[in-house]
């Protein structure tokens, strides 16, 4: 590399990678005594986000700016130049205030919960609203375990975007819809009609694509799982090209530790009772280990959350919760007769409250059911307590989705205390079939 | 007093180019820096942490970026820059401290590139948008490796004199 060549010039060097340590060393330390070296590589690196910042934005308004001529000197007329600015400032007002500009991707048709949505150039939308059209680039994030946001994409499929979960659509074409599932749960719906475009959905730890397919996801930062019920999907490590065919009634695992090829497996029947002894395999989804103690068992103490309520302050909740599924790998199914027992204690004397979140087997999120239990009937505080509840006495939190909870599957199953902290622990959970 | 949701995404939103740049200069992938601008928004808004100040909160997001970005490189096999992290302290500190570039920044830039012939755009498509190295624009546009890294340089030297200029310009003629 020449010394003498520009700044702009080394420091392109210097981020490919295509100095000598010598020539490293003299940057860096330039970088380290200069300011306006400094300032050279900011701006440089602003002008490559804002770059394509400006590519998405133009191929979202369909616009191909190769196409757009160089401009010629025009003169300088003052009434037009301050109306430009107006239209400018109105424009750039606009542009923050909705989501993005550009072909709408997908449609909001239903909102249950708080959620929320980013446009692609940062407008926040909050509460997200039933009816809101989507764009490359916008993000929706459900803030709640009870919320859930139904779209409907441009070929008519339906995609579900379940509780504590965030998705961004990217550019689509008329070939693929693509979205991205940073993290949490979502189920795919096909169109009516046969041959609508594949849906293309990425998360931290796969790439999936399907077409005429019904399937369900859950994702997380290092481990996606993908349930096709009906149709056939097809799934890939990001670090691998080949992808594995998932048929309907299969499911597929990919770990981003493990970059193999995912294997496909038959979905585990479902089971209708189910101990949990809170051992080190529980998936435990709220709640931190308390040491064994004077009752010898494992122990869940409640933590803190905020419950986030739309078009209201949130409420702090103290709660643990675990999930069944994946705790044993296989769906708990409730039956009409089913009970729950809850075995724990509270230091201080305080309703508790319990409950269940369910989805319909293989399916969407039906809602939640709790059943408050006073004090009087956990008996005095410190004390052990047994709860013994058929699922009956849990009232739905959603009777539009499902009024009853016989024949759901289980998602997770908590306790908690309302606003104050009773020193709530867990010590075993049972669901059972008498 | 702590930020209030509507503060944190206010705040975060104008050091957005910012926070971008930040994250693009440890995984030079503009996709890849919006993604992490992204990701620390949630987290900041999601997560259980408080912010006291917008400084705090400014801090915070410049470090989370970069460590996102670090976790980004793992994940993908990429190499790391490898630049010393006294001198990233230092580009973070003086984005910390700079003033938020704003809208008429950015409209302004993108008046600029309209300009830019359609030849000098597809290097700068090819490079920042497509994420291509230098020596991969290089071979795809059958140009010595040099003359890449100086058409670059004179780009943004141009982009520069003629975003400036804008903005002056617009300065003048503001009521």
């Amino acid at each position: 590399m020449k010394t003498d060549a520009p700044l702009p010039e080394r420091l392109l060097r210097l981020l490919d990678g295509r100095v000598t340590a010598e020539e490293r060393h003299q940057l860096e330390q330039e970088l380290r005594t200069d300011p306006q070296a400094r300032a050279a590589l900011r701006t440089l690196a602003e002008e490559a986000v804002l770059f394509s910042d400006a590519e998405r934005t133009a191929a979202a308004r369909g616009e191909d700016p190769t196409i757009v001529p160089f401009p010629r000197p025009t003169p300088r007329i003052w009434p037009w130049a301050a109306a430009a600015l107006v239209i400018l400032a109105i424009g750039v007002a606009a542009l923050w205030s909705r989501p993005s500009g550009g072909r709408e991707l997908a449609r909001v048709i239903r909102v249950t919960g708080t959620s929320g949505v980013f446009g692609a150039r940062g407008a926040a939308e909050q509460p997200l609203p039933a009816g809101v059209r989507l764009r490359a680039g916008d993000m929706i994030e459900t803030r709640s375990c009870d919320a859930w946001v139904e779209l409907e994409l441009r070929d008519g499929s339906h995609l579900t975007v379940a509780g504590h979960s965030a998705l961004r659509l990217l550019e689509s074409s008329p070939a693929a819809a693509r979205v991205n599932l940073l993290r949490g749960n979502l189920w795919h719906s096909p169109a009516a009609q046969a041959g609508s475009a594949p849906l293309v959905v990425q998360t931290p730890t796969s790439v999936v694509e399907a077409g005429q397919a019904q399937f369900d996801l859950q994702a997380t930062a290092v481990e996606t799982i993908l349930r096709v019920n009906q149709g056939r999907a097809q799934v890939r490590h990001p670090l691998q090209s080949d992808p594995v065919e998932v048929a309907g009634g299969f499911q597929a695992s990919i770990e981003l530790s493990a970059p193999a090829p995912p294997v496909a497996t038959p979905q585990p029947a479902p089971v209708s009772t189910w101990q949990c002894d809170l051992d080190e395999g529980t998936a435990v989804i709220l709640g931190r280990r308390l040491p064994s103690g004077t009752f010898g068992t494992n122990r869940l103490g409640a933590v803190p959350l905020l419950w986030p309520l739309p078009n209201r302050p949130p409420v702090l909740l103290h709660a643990v919760s675990v999930s069944p599924f994946q705790t044993v790998g296989r769906p708990l199914e409730l039956r009409a007769e089913t009970r729950v027992r809850f075995h724990g204690r509270t230091l201080r004397d305080k309703t508790v409250r319990f409950g269940f979140s369910t989805q319909r087997m293989r399916g969407v999120f039906a809602g939640k059911f709790e059943v408050d239990v006073p004090p009087a009937r956990l008996g005095p505080a410190g004390d052990p307590w047994t709860v013994d509840l058929p699922v009956s006495a849990f009232r739905p939190l959603h009777p539009e989705l499902s009024s009853s909870p016989a024949g759901l599957e289980v998602t997770d199953i908590y306790a908690l205390t309302v606003i104050d902290d009773a020193g709530l622990e867990i010590h075993r959970i049972e669901v059972v079939v008498p | 007093m702590k930020l209030s949701e509507q503060d944190i995404l206010h705040c975060l939103m104008q050091a957005r180019t910012r926070l971008s740049a930040a994250a693009w200069l440890v995984v030079r992938d503009a996709h890849a820096a919006e993604d992490i601008f992204q990701n620390v928004t949630l987290k900041a808004m999601t997560g259980r942490g408080e912010f006291e100040s917008e400084a705090a909160l400014l801090s915070w997001a410049f470090i989370t970026a970069r460590r996102e970005g670090m976790d980004w490189l793992r994940r993908h096999r990429r190499e790391s820059l490898g630049m010393d992290e006294s001198v990233l302290d230092l580009l973070d500190r003086d984005w910390q401290a700079a003033a938020p570039a704003g809208g008429a920044r950015l409209e302004a830039l993108i008046e600029c590139l309209r300009a830019v012939p359609a030849e000098a755009r597809q290097l700068l498509r090819l490079r920042y948008h497509d994420g291509h190295s230098c020596e991969e624009v290089a071979a795809r546009i059958g140009v010595g490796l040099d003359a890449v890294y100086q058409r670059l340089s004179r780009l943004h030297r141009s982009l520069r004199q003629c975003v400036e200029g804008r903005l002056a310009k617009a300065g003048e003629e503001a009521p």
